[in-house]
């Protein structure tokens, strides 16, 4: 990376060019993961509040500005009997056209991190390298512009506060997160972190009620949009949209006496923070961080999830080295997970990888083995790292790369 | 809004303010909460009990003496006596919830049957500031503890559940308080009396009793191993002589320490859904009372409080077992007095109260929501009725979800305090003259605060 670095700004910007041109070619050819085909193909289904949210939006608008566009324009409901296939051309564009605003928020994501590298090493080149970091991560690009998780728009929500913050714009840092929230759930939970580093930035009372406020509006959004609780699509709804999860093994947790393990992650976090690395809530770049891993660790596995932690994983790794190896075994493990357990994604991929055809992988993926031994095996790795990292970065600064 | 000079002035007139408050607002409250079925069960119990003495024998149900007592005084009042079965009744359309007629006499019955709650509240106020003043705690964190307590809505909402584990909860804090002052054999009486009514406090007296051992405290372990030795040691061998059935009814009781709840909770839930049970389950509740024990008992470790002693087993049972609403009762007041004596008190304690809310409406949810309609009952409205019975549906339908995030967020709380209350006690000793630690003579330290 270093040396990609040396080479000069027009080298460089090229080289980011054909990253971004890879992601689009691979958003393009790709076959659409299930939540992709079910959001592009509502208007065949019974109707659902689904359409309603802004997932059902989007797809639907992919839908209305591909049939604008001036091609032949195939039956949507061939998306759902050509799974595993090759599509046409024209369902090709239609799945690009439905990635293209997670192409968009990826690639946001990374000029923030350039901004943020900016801000916290002003006369560094690791702003370039944080943007690096992330647009050649091939796990992002391989749950985002491949199997596209929607994801990857509200972490650009999280990422755009945490600068905002950083540049003492906290109402506008409120609103972001909110919009996150009002999107997907999850940024809830960096919600207390973002507060208490706009406190100890002296943003004010106002600022801050004002903030809160925000943060229950779209919590309060996010439930009218989905339907829940007063609707029956609970059960239909795809996992996705149940950001918050289930923490219990048996895959849904309708029992009261479950303990929320990943909700008392997060906020056991808080309150470890809060009374022994007081310094380090008030930083966002270390204490949203915190949050996302401790709330995603304990997580039921679904490759998306990782997704929250690697932009500013990708930070804190420039900031200590020590965070980089089980940020590695992290990759490796989710992946890897996520190759043997992403809702039949693997399936799918196999037209277009000659080596997903052999016979060997088949019976690897359909096996017991991956349920009960390398599943587990890789979760246990992905949950120690992930815990690892965490206390990585509340250990005290003397561990920060020179 | 300042606070008028006349009561700035006065520490004891905010105080006085506050109890005065609390009095009031409880006593209102209690005619006007909703009634539960606990309460209903436990006031016909008392009922029951004076007209059929002796009837009643276990953890579960000595309460019902006491609320017979207070059938004998409402029964003395010079007001009209109707028959008390039917002063509570079930309300005909979609009964969810007890109900009564406010009447005068009604009332004053209702009033009556929650005073035992009523009192053991506002005494909890004030060993909260007895304890807080004996450990050099400032006024202002010590106006914030006993008002965090009295003015709580979670502790009032809790404490007209059922109207017992105040009591208990009181007797408990009584032992603290005793403890504090090196009074063990109170420590130990409060404890059993606490127990008969709820098994609940009978946890706290390991801690204590293993303190002294350890610490080679021979006259600390008589003091408190004597009133057990007497009350448990006689009446069980006579019991045991005399009909062992009564053993079993004895501690028969819930909710507390049925078998399940103390070793397993897991397990036990997942066998309840037809699941197939793990032969061996991690007990976390005893795994977690036991470390504890060994940690907070060390010899070694002095300086501590005595209100962490019993803090801590409350603690472990509260965060990892199956938890009846109304036990929060039996942590909040500790903790709004460790909370006390360290930084970040009020968010703390703001934050365990919202928590500890939460999770009794989650626990409780039948309790708020089937009673939003009856609540209004004198006003019969048919939307409100329909409205209740529909939030209840949705409750049963949804909050599932909602209740176990609730329960990881408290038990978060909980678990942080007791590694605060672990990490920190060694480090700041109970301070004043009047203050002594468990068999050790009094000990000139700094004050906690300055």
């Amino acid at each position: 990376m270093r040396r990609f670095l040396s080479l000069g700004k027009r080298k460089l910007a090229l080289f980011m060019a054909v990253l971004i041109l890879i992601k689009v070619v691979l958003a393009a050819v790709t076959p659409p993961s299930d939540a992709v085909v079910y959001y592009l193909t509502l208007d065949t289904r019974n109707p659902t509040p689904d359409a309603n949210n802004p997932w059902g939006l989007l797809g639907t608008a992919a839908v209305s500005f591909w049939r604008a566009l001036p091609i032949t324009h195939n039956d949507t409901f061939v998306l759902i009997n050509s799974i595993g296939s090759v599509l046409p051309i024209s369902l090709q564009l239609l799945v690009l056209v439905a990635k293209m605003p997670l192409v968009i928020a990826d690639l946001t994501i990374g000029y923030l991190l350039y901004l943020l590298g900016k801000h916290r090493w002003p006369s560094t080149n690791r702003g370039d390298l944080a943007a690096l970091l992330w647009l050649s991560n091939p796990y992002a690009t391989f749950v985002t512009e491949m199997y596209g998780a929607v994801d990857v728009i509200p972490l650009m929500t999280i990422i755009l506060s945490v600068y905002l913050l950083l540049k003492n714009r906290y109402l506008f840092a409120g609103a972001s997160v909110a919009c996150g929230i009002a999107l997907k759930l999850f940024p809830l939970v960096t919600v207390p972190a973002i507060l208490y580093a706009a406190q100890s930035r002296s943003a004010g009372r106002v600022r801050t009620l004002v903030s809160v406020i925000m943060a229950l509006l779209g919590t309060a959004v996010y439930f009218l949009w989905s339907g829940f609780p007063l609707s029956t699509p609970y059960n239909f709804q795809d996992i996705t949209e149940f950001v918050l999860g289930v923490e219990s093994y048996l895959g849904y947790a309708n029992i009261y006496n479950f303990m929320g393990v990943a909700t008392f992650s997060v906020i056991i976090s808080y309150l470890l923070l809060y009374e022994y690395r007081n310094a380090k809530l008030a930083d966002p770049l270390a204490s949203v961080l915190i949050a996302l891993l401790a709330y995603a660790t304990f997580l039921v596995f679904q490759i998306e999830y990782i997704l929250w932690v690697i932009p500013l994983l990708v930070i804190a790794n420039l900031t200590r080295k020590r965070t980089v190896l089980p940020h590695a075994f992290m990759l490796v493990a989710a992946f890897l997970l996520g190759f043997l357990e992403t809702d039949g994604y693997v399936e799918q991929l196999r037209p277009i990888l000659p080596l997903m055809r052999t016979n060997w992988i088949s019976i690897v993926t359909t096996s017991p083995l991956v349920d009960l031994v390398i599943g587990p095996l890789l979760h246990s790795v992905l949950a120690a790292s992930m815990l690892l990292t965490i206390m990585i970065i509340a250990s005290p600064e003397r561990f920060e790369r020179s | 809004m300042n606070t008028p000079a006349w009561l700035a002035k006065s520490f004891s007139r905010q105080l006085a303010l506050i109890f005065i408050s609390s009095i009031i607002v409880r006593s209102a409250y209690a005619v006007l909460a909703p009634l539960s079925f606990d309460w209903f069960a436990l006031y016909a119990g008392g009922v029951w009990a004076f007209q059929n003495p002796g009837s009643f024998f276990g953890v579960y149900t000595f309460p019902a003496y006491m609320f017979a007592a207070l059938y004998v005084l409402w029964l003395h009042l010079p007001i009209m006596h109707p028959d008390a079965m039917s002063i509570v009744t079930w309300p005909q359309i979609g009964g969810v919830a007890p109900y009564f007629h406010p009447t005068p006499d009604a009332i004053a019955f209702v009033f009556i049957m929650k005073l035992p709650s009523l009192i053991s509240d506002t005494l909890i106020g004030w060993l909260i500031y007895k304890i807080l003043s004996n450990s050099g705690a400032g006024k202002d964190q010590i106006l914030f503890a006993v008002s965090a307590w009295l003015l709580n809505p979670v502790t009032m909402i809790m404490s007209n559940y059922n109207g017992v584990d105040s009591v208990s909860a009181l007797l408990t804090v009584f032992a603290v308080y005793c403890a504090a002052k090196n009074k063990l054999l109170l420590t130990s009486t409060s404890l059993i009396v606490g127990g008969l009514l709820r098994l609940l406090p009978l946890i706290v007296f390991p801690f204590s009793f293993f303190k002294s051992l350890r610490s080679r405290d021979w006259k600390g372990v008589f003091f408190l191993a004597l009133p057990f030795a007497i009350l448990f040691g006689t009446t069980l061998l006579a019991i045991s002589v005399l009909n062992s059935f009564w053993l079993t009814q004895l501690f028969g009781g819930r909710p507390g320490l049925t078998v399940p709840e103390v070793l397993d909770t897991l397990g036990a839930n997942l066998a309840q859904q037809g699941v197939e049970y793990p032969g061996n389950p991690v007990a976390l509740t005893t795994l977690a009372y036991a470390i504890l024990l060994w940690i907070l008992t060390n010899p070694s470790k002095n300086g501590f409080t005595a209100e962490s002693l019993a803090l801590a087993p409350l603690l472990a049972y509260t965060a990892f077992s199956w938890s009846f609403a109304p036990l929060i009762m039996y942590v909040l007041p500790l903790a709004f007095i460790h909370f006390a004596v360290g930084r970040g008190q009020r968010w703390f304690t703001i934050l365990l109260s919202v928590t500890a809310f939460l999770w009794s409406f989650a626990r409780s949810g039948d309790y708020f929501v089937g009673s939003t309609a009856l609540f209004y009952y004198p006003l019969y409205n048919p939307f409100l009725q329909n409205l209740s019975i529909q939030l209840l549906a949705v409750w049963n339908l949804y909050f599932g979800f909602v209740q176990v995030q609730i329960r990881g967020a408290f038990s978060a709380v909980l678990v942080f305090l007791i590694y605060r209350l672990v990490r920190r006690f060694p480090q700041n000793p109970v301070t004043n003259a009047n203050a002594t630690r468990y068999g050790l003579p009094p000990k000139a330290t700094p004050p906690i605060l300055a």
